[in-house]
């Protein structure tokens, strides 16, 4: 499973670790030193989670955590992260919204499954599970849709738009985190193309209010995708976006 | 001399990252022993913490011990969230001298092995 992942971290040595580890593990990782470029980016931008340290040159990791409950409309599984390691710290950090705790120095296996272990908290099912929501029946394994059992056609980028939507319905996705989860990093597009294939998903799907769907563009962030007939709405246990 | 030398080793992993991290910690020790010198203890604190916090993740546990100690050394002269700490002994800064020489030391005699 891949993730994005957002880093404050202002030590270069520690973040350059902590991106290598992640990106061997195949997360993306966007590192930030300092905590108003970290508040900038999430109020334009979304994560499937963040990693926050304690001591930040401009601001606490704590006056972070306080500022996002404050802010956030949607909540994004946090990992606080720091070489503090007393009782009253840890309770501090928990208590003002982190969703774990890892005291450094940090132990890669350890932080990687802290990490598997978040994003698990903030998805529905597992990457390869079949996903039944109203009139749609999705298999990621055989890469195959259904909409009220009749196969529809998509190509394999549209399919996992599709997927990675699906998966997240219910919850604000900017378009660099579209394009990152469901293009990858390296892929030569621009924020247009998501545009373009979800307009086009849009349409192949049938995903309209009249058909109890809603796929809107939220102005100046991304999309979220909605259905408005579910009566219990996508559950989101302080989960952020999940995987594809 | 070959009896200081100290082997640690280091997963290949990490090794284009190794140039790096030990360029800063040599920059750190610059600055360290200027804060000492200048009685900053809090900066002198601050940059213990994140000793502490570095060197073990990259397999140096000299360099964590280092960190906690000068953390330990500072605290006293400059606690953490007190704005206007006493003053500085002649003891403290002497003792945060020492752990200086001794990161200095372990930068210059450590040998490392990737495996």
């Amino acid at each position: 499973m891949s993730i994005r992942i957002a880093l404050l971290e202002d030590d270069t040595s520690q973040s350059d670790l902590v991106r290598l580890w992640l990106t061997a593990a195949g997360h993306k990782c966007h590192v930030f030193s300092r905590g108003q470029d970290f508040m900038r980016a999430l109020q334009r931008e979304t994560f499937d989670l963040l990693m926050i340290d304690w001591m930040i040159p401009d601001i606490t990791g704590i006056e972070v955590l306080n500022w996002m409950t404050a802010n956030l409309a949607t909540p994004t599984p946090v990992l606080f992260v720091t070489a503090r390691d007393s009782e009253e710290d840890i309770v501090m950090a928990l208590n003002a919204g982190a969703d774990d705790y890892l005291v450094k120095p940090l132990r890669k296996l350890e932080l990687l499954a802290r990490i598997a272990a978040l994003a698990r908290r903030g998805r529905p099912g597992a990457k390869q599970d079949s996903l039944t929501i109203g009139e749609f029946s999705i298999d990621p394994a055989r890469h195959t849709i259904t909409r009220h059992g009749d196969a529809v056609e998509l190509t394999q980028k549209d399919f996992d738009l599709a997927v990675f939507l699906f998966r997240n319905r219910g919850k604000l996705l900017s378009r660099g985190h579209i394009l990152e989860s469901v293009w990858g990093r390296s892929a030569n597009v621009n924020t247009r193309t998501v545009d373009t294939h979800v307009s086009r998903l849009r349409g192949k799907l049938g995903l309209t209010p009249e058909n109890g769907w809603k796929l809107s563009a939220v102005y100046q962030h991304g999309y979220r995708l909605e259905h408005l007939r579910e009566i219990d709405p996508a559950p989101d246990p302080g989960g952020g976006p999940a995987a594809i | 001399m070959e009896d200081d030398r100290v082997v640690i080793r280091i997963d290949s992993e990490i090794r284009e990252l190794i140039p790096g991290f030990m360029e800063n910690r040599r920059r750190e020790l610059e600055i360290l022993r200027a804060d000492a010198m200048g009685r900053r203890f809090d900066a002198v604190r601050k940059l213990g913490h994140t000793l502490a916090g570095v060197g073990s993740s990259y397999g140096f546990d000299e360099i964590s011990r280092i960190g906690r100690e000068l953390e330990r050394a500072a605290s006293g002269a400059a606690p953490a969230g007190v704005a206007a700490p006493a003053g500085v002994t002649d003891a403290e800064v002497l003792a945060v001298q020492r752990l200086a020489d001794e990161l200095e030391s372990y930068l210059r005699n450590v040998v490392l092995r990737y495996t």
